[in-house]
């Protein structure tokens, strides 16, 4: 059988002081009683998990709880006062409250032949003569107990009128106990609007006189913490200690000191009282009207400056060991700022030192109610007084079930009169209806015999006008035959003037493009001619051209001879350059290239096309440069993708310079599209769409926010290292933000080579992959020979020569130890700083279809560059071109693309170079086929796929 | 029971979605919904299966279905227009003015309300509904009914794949001061500089010409730049799939709004099972319990929200445990189904029916 105890107190009523006292005293007899069933008299709040409550006015259920304890404990808490009235009537019926039903539980304990104990009793004020009777009832019942502090003890021996006995000991209360709980203070603090770390001055005010919604007090305590909070710059954080609504409740004062103080924060959320105490420790001090509000601040060492309205304030401030709490006469502003100072000036560790001294006296409690249930119960009363106990006992249960029955009897009857009552009245008001009705009755009757009249009227009326009405349709249709006709002709000449209309329209539209081609047209020639009128060659040029206008005036005899001798001279002598010399024409303009786009978009809709990619590219697409953005869109378009290029230009009259609409690929300057990052992005809609950004324009930024919200697949495909060309002083708009959020906002980024990939994901922590470069098939055919000199050894380089990667100094020195072998150089762009060694060739820059024919000379392909990052992270196209070609490679400073370790040799030095160039040479022809077959699986066409394979299985 | 719900302009919006999933559910409680709008830009794509319901045309016309119709109630949705054509009505109609703007001076109208013509205020919260009482004179009769959450945002959860290396912290609005993107950026700066490597994503369209050129400015000025993620004007039909991207990358989504009446974006996510951290003020505290179904900070105060954003990211139990109560609340509370009786209740009660 577990051992039972019913405690008697103001227990489950959302005043947080009652369930601190409530949680201590349960958190410690189970650490003693482990088996222990404990029960108390409760309110609808929530009690500690595993303590059962019982409705103190339910007087059948609390008299059986009583009888089935083992003990009955009466605390803890300020019970004993009679700041209510107290009904010694009521007492053990439904009427009871205050101090009457407290005593309730100890005298059914007493009829029950239970043991009481009053545990951590407060008491007082007693200022009647029934509270005084009614506590010294109190004393009587219980057989030991504990008294709050001293002068609750003084209050009842005055009640008994004789000191207690000795069973009877002063302790503290029994919240010293509680253990602080941190979790969750934090949540509270923000939800309470706190920052963490904060300062903070907590305030637990309640309304006083007990719900006297005046508060004429409440601003002058205000204005005494306001220069406190100011020094301090801490915040005010309001404590509601009892949670009840309306007017007098402590929610309500919360209110009003928010209104008054609007920087104060107040505690919305409720607390355990555990979690309260560790709240109240992250507190610079309390300000504490509630009791409980000072007393659980002490147990983190948090001082408190107590505002008395009771006698147990001022007697826990004495047990506290602070400044003395302020009578109500005493809350004004100085006053109260005195005190707080006070507060705040102890050291925290002082309050601790009293809190725990407060905490060892709370033990006596626990002490009694142990001994309580073990120790033996009260003697019994004789046979006879058992017998009157008991008939007792049951006649105020039967009178409450009688009143409980005649009450709702009642309740009954006054529900069935009033509803007597209202069907009356519902009876008098149907009457006066049918009253009402009747007359309305009798002269809608007159009105009908009226309406008769009328409608006879009305209907001689409606004959007549159906005879003209019959008449009007006639003429009608006549009119409507002659209307027909004249619609028709209308038509007939709407017809021809709209086709003359559309015929002026055309024309008109043909003229518009014929002046804008012209503008075009004009403002280029201007440009080429603002060119050469600026360049050295005319300056020397133009007072020759003067001299032969003044020597031959135009239309002269002298010029006309002057003419014919020079065309005999044209003929006789072929054009030294054999390069054309016919000037790049220059496209016409459009009128509204996005009008141009959205034809575009229409063919492409129209051909069926399924997906489409838009290039934005740093480069013009010419097929001859090679620049990958280009291989990408010819590829793409030759496998049937509609591919809109956009390329970076200068200025606003640059047009490009290969016409590909016919190949699939519509080209449109850059900047058109980023003016209008809306309309593109809504463009091509239900279609497969990929947004290819070759170079990251910080310009990009709303483009690509627009097009990947609408659905495009983006993929940002990293070319080089641009931060290395930003560095040299190239790609100046280059910005290392913007970059990053490049990589971190498309569907899919690519890279080059595995360096260069690295080098991203580095920098934003995303999957790179790697498509290399490729080759366009064909460069590698020989369509005229060009014979050279060969040497022992003969190496070829063709390409950029820019100083940024070409290591001269190396070529140089290898030809230096090298002086039987000859090296071919073909390329532009750059040149050595030194002269080079005579077996060097330098042989500039020629027409990519002739590359063939000069590498057929050579033995090995190399690329000579520097071991800079910038070369690191490059995959130059020449290799593959030199493999496609059958030729062996060495390079310096890039890798080797993926697969190709067993054709293309990496070295570091000069040493190294010369043994794997002579390694390569005696290669011979043998492994030329197989150069050329993996050069074969290197196309533009395989990497297009790649590309299209990884937009297709991505997320976008 | 046949009503009239009156909105200016038809789009793909977030009140058109509500008004088709309307049109749907009050038919079950044998309310006949119709809608009419001013004017067209697109959205009648939405009420294609229902053309007899949806109609476009001025005010004067509304007052011609109106008449002809047989309607119990009109119910407009911050469309004033209307209300001087009815009241000419010599009999108009029960009128329910729906209250739902989030920026105050577009609620002015509000001020000028036709006393006899209009029975019922409706407002999506209490918070809001308050708002509005402060502003208006005398005793207005308002009612709640909450906004319901698209029936896509309450489809289950799917288990995603994660793709994002770094958890993302997700924002949701309209490029203007009052959503206060800017107090988003200050955040993301103030979290990246405390040590928070994460990924943070604008949902958002721009409201100016200038609006996309001063966030890319703001977020290069605040070094945020490179950490940021852009979608502009995504498509309210995918993001339950962002929401479910955010879930997946262990992030959360942030409210720096300096008001709404409702907060759809929150409890959209909050549908989706995504954790929100937002200020702890009206409406979040009636929407959402605070600590519980989203985590609250003080309001303002850029510090405390970055505080709350790195707890939450460092906390899986608690931000899986804060996503699920969300997720729940957000079921029992905001799907059609849960808010269509405040509505009908409302309805009826105007109509004197």
């Amino acid at each position: 059988m577990r051992p039972r105890l019913l405690l008697a107190g103001y227990y489950g009523r959302g005043n947080a002081g009652d369930d601190a006292i409530l949680a201590a005293l349960h958190q410690e007899l189970v650490a003693r009683v482990p088996d222990l069933q404990l029960t108390v008299t409760a309110g609808p709040h929530a009690l500690p998990a595993g303590v059962e409550r019982v409705d103190p006015r339910n007087l059948p259920v609390l008299s059986a709880v009583v009888q089935s304890s083992d003990a009955v404990g009466l605390g803890g808490g300020g019970l004993l006062q009679d700041y209510w009235p107290v009904r010694t009537d009521a007492l053990l019926s439904q009427d009871q409250g205050g101090l009457v039903e407290y005593l309730a539980t100890p005298v059914l304990a007493h009829l029950h032949g239970v043991p009481t104990v009053l545990c951590a009793l407060g008491a007082g004020p007693l200022r009647t003569a029934e509270g005084r009777e009614q506590a010294g009832l109190a004393v009587q019942l219980a057989q030991a107990g504990t008294l709050r502090d001293v002068a609750s003890y003084e209050v009842l021996a005055g009640a008994a009128g004789r000191p207690l006995p000795k069973q009877f000991r002063v302790a503290t209360d029994p919240a010293f106990l509680l253990e602080p709980d941190e979790a969750g203070v934090d949540e509270l603090l923000i939800s309470a609007g706190c920052a963490p770390g904060e300062a903070l001055v907590a305030v637990a005010l309640r309304h006083w006189p007990a719900g006297d919604p005046q508060t004429t007090w409440l601003e002058p305590v205000l204005q005494g913490l306001d220069p406190v909070l100011e020094r301090r710059a801490a915040r005010l954080l309001v404590l509601p200690f009892e949670r009840t609504e309306g007017a007098g409740s402590d929610g309500d004062l919360a209110r009003r000191v928010r209104q008054l103080r609007p920087h104060a924060r107040v505690l919305a959320d409720s607390p355990s009282p555990a979690q309260l105490a560790a709240l109240l420790s992250r507190c610079q001090a309390v300000v504490a009207m509630r009791y409980h509000a000072a007393l659980l601040a002490s147990l983190g060492g948090t001082p408190a400056a107590c505002l008395a309205y009771d006698p147990k304030v001022e007697q826990l401030a004495v047990q506290l060991g602070g400044p003395a709490a302020l009578r109500q006469d005493s809350w004004i502003a100085v006053e109260v700022e005195a005190a707080l100072e006070q507060a705040l000036a102890r050291p925290r560790e002082e309050v601790r030192q009293h809190a725990a001294a407060a905490s060892e006296a709370a033990r006596a409690t626990i002490d009694v109610l142990v001994e309580a249930l073990s120790g033996p119960r009260p003697p019994a009363p004789a046979p006879v007084a058992q017998v009157v106990r008991r008939l007792a006992l049951q006649r105020s249960v039967q009178l409450e079930q009688l009143r409980e029955q005649a009450s709702s009897a009642a309740a009954e009857s006054v529900q069935g009169a009033e509803r007597l009552v209202a069907r009356d009245a519902q009876l008098l008001q149907a009457q006066g209806e049918l009253a009402r009705h009747q007359e309305q009755f009798e002269q809608l009757w007159s009105q009908a015999a009226t309406r008769q009249q009328e409608l006879d009227r009305l209907q001689a009326d409606v004959q007549e006008r159906e005879r003209a009405l019959a008449e009007a349709a006639r003429r009608e249709q006549q009119v409507a035959a002659r209307l027909a006709a004249a619609e028709r002709a209308r038509d007939e000449a709407n017809r021809a003037a709209a086709e003359q209309q559309q015929a002026v329209a055309e024309r008109l539209q043909q003229a518009e493009q014929e002046a804008a081609t012209a503008r075009l047209v004009r403002t280029a020639a201007e440009e080429d001619l603002r060119l050469v009128t600026s360049s050295p060659a005319y300056r020397m040029a133009a007072p020759v051209w003067r001299l032969g206008n003044a020597a031959l005036p135009l239309g002269s005899r002298r010029r006309a001879l002057y003419h014919r001798a020079r065309r005999r001279l044209d003929d006789a002598v072929p054009d030294s350059s054999g390069v054309p010399t016919a000037a790049v024409p220059h496209r016409p303009g459009t009128l509204d290239d996005l009008a141009q786009l959205s034809q575009f978009e229409q063919q492409a809709r129209a051909r069926g096309a399924e997906r489409v990619v838009v290039v934005l590219s740093g480069t013009q697409l010419r097929e001859d440069e090679g620049q990958r953005p280009t291989q990408l869109a010819l590829q793409m378009a030759a496998q049937g993708v509609p591919v809109v290029f956009a390329y970076f230009r200068w200025d606003h009259v640059e047009r490009h310079t290969e016409e590909r609409r016919a190949d699939g690929i519509h080209q449109v300057p850059l900047d058109v599209l980023l003016d209008q990052p809306a309309a593109v992005a809504g463009m091509f809609a239900g279609l497969n769409r990929m947004l290819l950004v070759a170079f990251p324009y910080p310009r990009f930024f709303e483009l690509l926010a627009r097009c990947n919200a609408a659905g495009w697949c983006s993929v940002y495909d990293v070319l080089d290292d641009w931060e290395q060309f930003h560095a040299v002083g190239q790609a100046i708009w280059w910005d290392r933000e913007f970059e990053q959020h490049l990589v971190r906002s498309a569907s899919v980024v690519t890279a080059i080579n595995q360096p260069l990939a690295e080098l991203v994901s580095s920098q934003v922590e995303r999957e790179v992959q790697v498509v290399p470069n490729g080759l366009r098939p064909g460069l590698e055919r020989v369509q005229e020979a060009r014979p050279l000199e060969r040497g022992e050894v003969t190496v070829g380089y063709f390409g950029h020569l820019t100083t940024a990667w070409f290591d001269w100094e190396l070529l140089a020195e290898a030809a230096n130890r090298t002086p039987t072998w000859r090296w071919y150089v073909i390329g532009y762009g750059g040149g050595p700083e030194k002269p080079l060694p005579d077996n060097v060739v330098l042989l500039g820059r020629q027409p990519q279809p002739s590359l063939a024919a000069f590498a057929q000379n050579w033995d090995v392909g190399i690329v000579p560059f520097r071991r800079t990052r910038l070369a690191e992270c490059a995959d130059p196209i020449k290799v593959y071109e030199y493999l496609a070609m059958g030729l062996p490679v060495v390079v310096s400073g890039v890798h080797a693309p993926p697969g190709a370790d067993a054709f293309v040799e990496r070295v570091d030095d000069v040493e190294q170079l010369l043994d794997a160039l002579g390694r390569a040479a005696a290669q011979g022809a043998d492994a030329r086929g197989a150069r050329r077959e993996y050069a074969a699986r290197c196309t533009w066409g395989s990497r297009t796929e790649a590309l299209l394979g990884l937009v297709a299985g991505s997320r976008s | 029971m046949k009503v009239l719900f009156v909105y200016k302009f038809l789009t793909v919006g977030g009140v058109e979605t509500v008004l088709r999933a309307r049109i749907a559910h009050l038919a079950d409680r044998g309310v006949e919904a119709h809608c009419w709008f001013f004017a067209d830009y697109g959205g009648s794509a939405l009420f294609r299966d229902v053309p007899d319901r949806v109609h476009v045309g001025t005010p004067e016309q509304a007052v011609k279905l109106i008449v002809r119709g047989g309607f119990d109630v009109v119910s407009t949705i911050d469309t004033e227009e209307i209300l001087p054509v009815l009241a000419a009505l010599p009999e108009p109609p029960p009128v329910v003015v729906e209250a739902h703007s989030a920026y105050l001076e577009n609620l002015d109208y509000l001020l000028r309300l036709p006393r006899g013509l209009v029975k019922l205020l409706l407002v999506p919260t209490r918070g809001h509904g308050d708002l509005i009482a402060d502003r208006l004179r005398g005793d207005w009769s308002i009612r709640v009914v909450p906004n319901p959450v698209a029936d896509s945002f309450l489809l289950p959860l799917p288990v995603n794949e994660i793709w994002s290396a770094s958890p993302q912290v997700a924002w949701i609005g309209r490029l203007d001061d009052h959503k206060n993107w800017r107090g988003f950026l200050e955040l993301a700066a103030r979290a990246t500089r405390d040590g928070l490597d994460a990924e943070y994503v604008i949902v958002g369209h721009p409201v100016e010409p200038r609006s996309s050129q001063d966030l890319q400015e703001a977020a290069t000025a605040a070094g945020m730049l490179g950490r940021l993620r852009w979608l502009c004007a995504l498509p309210h039909a995918r993001v339950p799939a962002l929401l479910d991207d955010v879930r997946a990358s262990g992030g959360v989504l942030v409210v720096t709004s300096r008001g709404e009446s409702f907060g759809m974006t929150v409890v959209e996510a909050m549908a989706r099972g995504c954790a929100v951290v937002l200020p702890a003020a009206a409406p979040y505290d009636e929407t959402t319990t605070l600590g519980t179904s989203s985590l609250g900070y003080a309001p303002g105060s850029t510090a405390a929200a970055a505080s709350v954003v790195r707890r939450v990211l460092a906390d899986a139990e608690l931000r899986s445990a804060v996503g699920e109560a969300a997720r729940v609340q957000v079921l029992e509370r905001y799907s059609a189904a849960a808010t269509l009786g405040a509505l009908v209740n409302a309805l009826h009660e105007a109509a004197g029916s």
